[in-house]
């Protein structure tokens, strides 16, 4: 083959299709283990401000405020084909996302002190593709 | 006519390589230099404002931040609702990077924030607060 018609069948194969990895955060990661630092009954909302800093939404209720902190990631990754030229049709489409999220909710009582607190690494449940 | 193809192929290849590096900032600073001097059962709710400025829930979110929000890029709010007695300050720091070549393209997007909240009790006195600098983490 011919180095003009090489280039010609890169040209296409570039025109036609592609390939995209995409990674998204939002938030920031926990400071501490909330499992060492939370304690039901113990820990106050002073501590745990300082200890896991502020809170990514705060929820108040009659009975205590609900502190959440989330740290979110988005993996996605995508193969592409497209007819090129006339039409510029996709051909093949295979697209793969995933969201997970760790996340984690503390419970107050009326004093301001832990009353339940619930924890989920759901980001160790993200696959490498 | 090697050397040719050779030297249209390699532009070809740099015509279709690309590079996106984006930082956004939205919200006014938080200014870290007076979150120690903070002290919880003497600082005032006035005291605050005077050093922060107008929290967070009070001001205009920009036009980027509507932007970012209709795209679902930016988290919900911190507080539901704006009660009296929490103020929130926060500055919100997105960075963008990618490679775009022609058959494989790669992005990388964090979004975080610099956030300060502070909670007063019934006398307007601070009863405790927290922060943190989420934009330390992009660097």
């Amino acid at each position: 083959m011919s180095w003009t018609r090489r280039f010609a069948c890169v040209a296409l194969l570039a025109l036609t299709s592609g390939c995209t990895i995409g990674r998204s955060y939002l938030g920031s990661p926990l400071l501490a283990d909330p499992r060492e630092v939370l304690v039901v009954g113990h820990t106050a909302k002073g501590e745990v401000l300082a200890r896991l800093g502020p809170p990514d939404r705060i929820l108040r209720q009659k009975s205590g405020d609900i502190f959440v902190y989330n740290h979110d990631q988005r993996n996605s990754s995508e193969l592409e084909i497209q007819e090129p030229v006339i039409t510029r049709m996709t051909i093949f489409q295979w697209e793969k996302v995933q969201e997970k999220s760790d996340r984690l909710m503390v419970f107050f009582d009326g004093s301001g002190v832990v009353s339940a607190f619930g924890y989920r690494q759901g980001r160790n449940e993200l696959e490498p593709l | 006519m090697r050397f040719g193809s050779v030297l249209a192929l390699v532009c070809a290849a740099w015509l279709g390589v690309g590079c996106v590096s984006m930082t956004v900032v939205s919200g006014n600073q938080v200014p870290t230099e007076r979150i120690a001097e903070i002290q919880p059962g003497h600082t005032t709710k006035a005291e605050v404002l005077d050093w922060f400025g107008a929290p967070k829930d009070y001001t205009d979110p920009s036009g980027l931040r509507r932007v970012l929000d209709g795209g679902a890029l930016l988290p919900e709010d911190v507080l539901a609702l704006p009660y009296a007695d929490v103020l929130v300050f926060e500055t919100t720091h997105g960075r963008v990077k990618g490679l775009l070549l022609i058959l494989f393209n790669w992005l990388d997007i964090h979004v975080t924030a610099d956030r300060l909240v502070v909670f007063f009790d019934d006398q307007d006195r601070v009863l405790y607060y927290g922060y943190r600098k989420g934009s330390d983490e992009l660097d």
